[in-house]
């Protein structure tokens, strides 16, 4: 019997087993160098793939996809890192295994344990304590490093408990293969990065480009951008088709820029360029003419800068071409059109001059003839009259101070229509200013039978800053109206006055009457010029009807207005309002005694004879005026000139000169200016000068100040006005 | 009329592998087809592959079986996630079945009932894809009882399925569930159609045999009167604690074939697996086995290996004349084809079978996978085999012929 393990066939048996399974393992090394070498063929692909990915999560998910597939592996995950640690990591792809399953806990954990072990791959094995509890059974991490070194992922595969079975244990041989997909993943993930930054660049790119291009297209822009180290000039499509060209039938030089510059601009804008390039200024601007394709100019408008590489040397010169053409023309007939203008305004103001002259002439050449006539009625009336004679004289006064009123009414229109009406300011009081009015008015008034009362509100204050003069004027003409147009009844005028700064602070007058009233057709026409309620209240009553549209101008002119309310057959109330400021501490009496209530004294009498010359060259003036001032009491010498009046007063004082503005050898003004120069040069005291001038135009009294006289008298002289300059002239206390 | 389309991919998503597959499969047109029959890795995810096929194919019958790798007209491919299809169309031929927990001991009735299920269907079926679990079953029995109702003249090809050669488990779709023992069998009733087969292995039988001394159906207790896996391991040189993964790579068994099958099959032996043991050392066998059987040990010749395969395909061409191949379907023993072979021989052994079925150097539709093991015709039987490559040939004959074996 044969012994088993001496049996030759049983040996032979056991060699062939034997053999066979060192064949099957070599069979099995071949197997895994070839699954090696099919790993890396694998990795090459995912790369291949992975670069022509563009979506981020299409990426992650390949390359989940492939740690699972290139490992041979249950499931495969990728994780995103953040540089900041606050940042937790993202789970960006994942196969084969439920999301929930990579948890942040053990995940944070296993970071930590790669950096401290300052490792980049691990592999947890089932009896890890960081998969304890965990659906995973077998794991391997890797993390993907970018070219700085900084962790920018985790790639994660592995197996779950539930098909470790399947799975052949992750060997560490295999870390090699995990290492290189981590260094392509890491890479990728870099060049991500890099693109995305480049991408975001060269969007931004896109859209100042984008922007540049509908700015330049919007603007009707021709850009021109000259590359001084080539020495080419690109004109843009928008540039050539400024002149007619299309984009290739320039060439691209700056001698086609200089070739189609008009001749006559050519060197200018050439020496422009030069200007800008050698640093002389610093933008080019250029208004010039290129030639057009069709042969016609353009006008262009050049604005360009000299652009710097970063050593400061020049290296392009870029811009822009506006079309101007248009606007050259336009330039062009708007010249033309003030030039125009000009003469237009030059005629109109040639004619404004040419109307204010005649106006002012006219006012002269009429007054002078009615200081006479209401001089020698002034001097009638003094004298003695029966009652006839008496109406008579005081009809030929109303006529003529009617028409003086007419007179004053058109020059101040005038003055309004053509913007001359200058406002004055200065402190008055309006209590005093409305009794003035009251009192010239009262006898009217009181001759109809109306009463005429004045209400003063607790807030006027005693004095106000605005233009007594033009203010009187507007309350004379409106109380007067209501004297005119009220039969009998009452006329009440009422102040009030609201406080405020020097802006909004309000004078407000109220004129009420009683009279006939308007209708509201009526209303609406009495502010126009030359208009009154109706015809036939012009014949009526007479007047112009200039004042009340010359009050609402005041009104508006001293930053107020002029209202009016009324019922026919029931009255009117005009209300009027002006900027007056209060002036603060005024010491001013509330109501001062009114110069027309006051009874004249001859300064003659109540002091001494005063001794008067009048300057005046018309013979029926002089007589006016003598015959006026003695009537005062004054004695009177009379100089027919200004040179004659130089003589008198070489030959002796006056106490008080009235001196006549036009006169044939010297006018009055030389003849004041000589005075004053005489009286300074002599160190004689100052004679009080008063022009008597029948021009009533404001420039004529500035004339006369200027020229050294102390007050103006406009003519027909009226007696109340001679009785209130020689009060205020020839007391020793004005004069001293 | 019945058509055929192929496609596979190592795609690791599972819906994802399905859609590209469908997409491969169908190129251009609307994808339709009557049947959709997958084979997948067993790293898969059957569900969404189940799923995903439901999703893209809504009216068709969705069959499937987990591997060990797959092989396309595009080759080999091993990984744990790979996919392959192949797309049937043409219902008024085909007839589906399929038994659920279908194991060694009743695998005679559920083979009978998948007969009986395909005969109600359709009348005429000529022959069956046939595909049960690898693991625990009885592959002669299925086929007996499949025979008992269909007759023998039907021929009876296809695979079992498998895991990853752990003998663990293998799953099976069955349109939209996922089984791990189910069995399931689609007929084809088109008069016109044939299925050549062909299965070799090129191993030789060494040494003296082992004796089955007692066994019960598809179970081996003792081996020369001593526990079967103890004396199995014992001739392999292994501990007796190694698993089935150890024991396949090198522990072929052969039995021994009558002279006419040996004839015909170019070798005297038919070669079988042990997918699984008990803890008493019990063998898993994959058919029944009768006391007696005689059981050697194998080596394996590369010369063989190719001349075999080289005899294989000369003998289908053969049988296929001039008619045109209108799809292979094709089983690989993963112990064989998958783990024995270097990735070299493998292309080379895949090119063998390929270029000889391709018309115009275009390779037909093909399906194939790594199972436990393959069914095909030997000697004019219908036969389980296990280490070897089979293919089956879905031709169109043109005029009358004659069937196979």
């Amino acid at each position: 019997m044969v012994d088993n393990e001496t049996d030759p066939n049983r040996l032979l048996q056991q060699q062939l087993v034997r053999f066979t399974s060192v064949q099957q393992q070599l069979i099995e090394t071949k197997n895994r160098l070839d699954q090696e070498r099919s790993r890396l063929t694998a990795i090459s692909r995912y790369n291949a793939r992975a670069l022509s990915m563009e979506d981020e999560g299409s990426f992650l998910e390949l390359t989940a996809e492939s740690v699972a597939e290139v490992f041979d592996l249950q499931f495969g995950a990728i994780v995103l890192l953040e540089p900041s640690p606050s940042v937790p990591p993202r789970l960006g792809g994942w196969t084969g295994i439920a999301p929930e399953e990579l948890q942040a806990t053990w995940m944070a954990q296993l970071l930590d344990d790669l950096r401290r072990r300052k490792s980049r791959t691990a592999i947890l094995q089932p009896d890890s304590p960081l998969l304890s509890g965990s659906a995973i059974h077998q794991l391997v991490a890797t993390t993907c490093l970018g070219p700085d070194g900084t962790s920018k992922a985790l790639l994660l595969g592995g197996t779950l408990q539930s098909h470790a079975m399947f799975y052949e244990s992750i060997a560490r041989d295999s870390l090699e293969g995990v290492a290189l997909l981590s260094q392509q993943v890491g890479a990728l993930l870099q060049s991500r990065q890099d693109r995305a930054l480049i991408e975001t660049q060269l969007k931004t790119i896109s859209l100042s480009q984008e922007r540049l291009a509908q700015a330049l297209d919007g603007g009707e822009m021709g850009l021109w951008d000259w590359d001084l180290q080539s020495d080419t000039v690109h004109f843009s499509s928008q540039w050539s088709a400024m002149l007619g060209y299309a984009d290739d039938d320039l060439k691209e030089s700056f001698e086609t820029w200089v070739e189609l510059t008009h001749p006559d601009d050519r060197a200018a804008s050439v020496q422009r360029v030069k200007d800008h390039l050698e640093g002389r200024t610093d933008l080019y601007i250029n208004e010039h003419r290129l030639r057009s394709k069709s042969g016609d100019w353009v006008w262009v408008l050049a604005r360009g800068k000299l652009r710097r590489n970063k050593d400061g040397s020049p290296s392009g010169f870029i811009g822009v071409h506006i079309d101007i053409t248009e606007r050259q023309a336009a330039a062009r007939a708007l010249k033309d059109l003030s030039r125009k203008e000009a003469d237009a305004r030059k005629l109109a103001e040639q004619a404004s001059r040419s109307k204010s002259a005649f106006l002012a002439h006219m006012s002269h050449e009429v007054r002078t003839p009615m200081n006479g006539v209401m001089g020698m009625l002034q001097l009638l009336e003094q004298t003695s009259l029966d009652a006839e004679q008496q109406g008579m004289v005081a009809a030929a006064m109303g006529a003529a101070r009617g028409m003086l009123t007419l007179l004053g009414d058109i020059l101040d229109h005038s003055k309004i229509e053509s913007g001359k009406l200058t406002i004055e300011s200065a402190p008055f009081s309006p209590v005093d200013v409305a009794y003035e009015v009251r009192d010239l008015l009262m006898p009217t008034a009181t001759a109809r039978q109306v009463t005429l009362d004045i209400e003063v509100g607790p807030a006027v204050p005693c004095e106000v800053t605005a233009d007594p003069t033009r203010f009187r004027q507007v309350l004379f003409n409106l109380v007067g109206n209501a004297v005119k147009f009220t039969k009998a009844g009452s006329i009440r005028i009422r102040l009030d006055h609201r406080g405020g700064t020097a802006t909004d602070a309000a004078l407000s007058t109220a004129v009420v009457d009683s009279g006939i009233g308007m209708t509201p057709e009526q209303l609406d026409r009495i502010f126009h010029p030359f208009e009154q309620a109706d015809v036939a209240t012009t014949r009526r009553f007479g007047g112009t009807g200039l004042g009340l549209s010359i009050s609402r101008e005041l009104a508006h002119l001293m930053g107020g207005d002029l209202t009016a309310t009324s019922e026919h057959g029931r009255g009117s109330t005009f209300e009027f309002s002006i900027r007056a400021p209060a002036v603060a501490h005024s010491e001013a009496p509330r109501r001062r005694a009114s110069l027309g209530q006051q009874k004249w004294s001859p300064p003659s009498l109540a002091h001494r004879v005063l001794h008067v010359l009048v300057v005046e060259d018309n013979p029926l003036n002089q007589v006016v005026a003598r015959s006026l001032l003695e009537k005062m009491g004054v004695t009177t010498s009379i100089a027919e000139s200004g040179a004659r009046s130089l003589e008198l007063l070489e030959q002796g004082p006056f106490d008080m000169i009235f001196m006549d503005l036009q006169m044939p050898d010297m006018d009055g003004l030389e003849a004041t200016r000589r005075i004053r120069d005489r009286e300074r040069k002599s160190n004689a005291p100052r004679t009080p000068i008063v022009a008597l001038t029948a021009s009533a135009m404001a420039e004529d009294r500035e004339q006369c100040l200027a020229a050294g006289m102390d007050s103006v008298l406009t003519k027909p002289l009226r007696w109340a006005d001679l009785e209130h300059l020689l009060t205020q002239w020839a007391s020793p206390d004005e004069r001293g | 009329m019945l058509s055929f389309r192929s496609a596979s991919t190592r795609i690791v998503n599972s819906r994802r592998a399905i859609q590209e597959c469908v997409e491969a499969a169908f190129e251009d047109h609307h994808p339709h087809c009557d049947v959709l029959l997958i084979h997948a890795s067993i790293g898969h995810d059957f569900g969404k592959l189940a799923a995903e096929a439901r999703k893209q194919l809504p009216g068709a019958r969705i069959l499937g079986s987990s591997c060990c790798g797959v092989v396309g007209t595009e080759g080999v491919s091993e990984s744990m996630k790979d996919v392959a299809i192949m797309a049937i169309t043409g219902q008024e031929h085909l007839a589906v079945a399929h038994t659920p927990d279908t194991f060694g001991h009743n695998s005679f009735a559920r083979g009978a009932e998948l007969g009986r299920q395909l005969r109600r269907a359709q009348p005429g079926i000529r022959m069956v894809y046939f595909l049960a679990s690898g693991i625990d079953i009885d592959n002669d029995a299925c086929i007996a009882g499949l025979e008992s109702v269909l007759g023998t003249h039907v021929t009876i090809f296809g695979a079992t399925s498998a895991d990853n050669m752990r003998g663990v488990t293998s799953y099976q779709i069955i349109d939209d569930e996922v089984c791990e023992h189910a069995a399931f069998a689609i007929g084809f009733a088109d008069p016109d159609l044939d299925v050549v087969t062909e299965a070799t292995h090129g191993f030789l039988a060494v040494g003296e045999p082992m004796v089955v001394t007692a066994a019960t159906a598809n179970r081996i207790h003792t081996l020369n009167h001593r526990p079967a896996w103890e004396v199995f391991t014992e001739r392999l040189g292994l501990p007796a604690s190694s698993t089935c993964a150890d024991t396949i790579p090198i522990g072929a068994l052969a039995e021994a074939l009558s002279p006419a099958a040996a004839k015909e099959y170019g070798n005297p032996h038919i070669l079988r697996a042990v997918t699984k043991r008990d803890e008493d050392g019990t063998m898993h066998y994959p058919t029944t086995i009768p006391v007696g059987t005689k059981l050697w040990l194998t080596i394996r010749d590369e010369q063989r290996i190719f001349s075999d395969m080289d005899r294989a395909m000369g003998r289908m061409r053969h049988r296929i004349g001039d008619d045109p191949v209108l799809a292979v379907f094709h089983a690989d023993c993963l112990a064989r084809g998958r783990v024995l072979f270097d990735r070299v021989m493998k292309e080379e052994l895949v090119s063998c079978m390929q270029y000889p079925l391709a018309a115009d150097g275009v390779v037909p539709p093909w399906l194939g996978m790594y199972g436990f093991g393959e069914f095909a015709r030997l000697a004019g039987e219908n036969r389980f085999h296990n280490y070897t490559t089979a293919l089956y040939a879905v031709v169109r004959r043109s005029g009358p012929f004659q069937k196979q074996g």
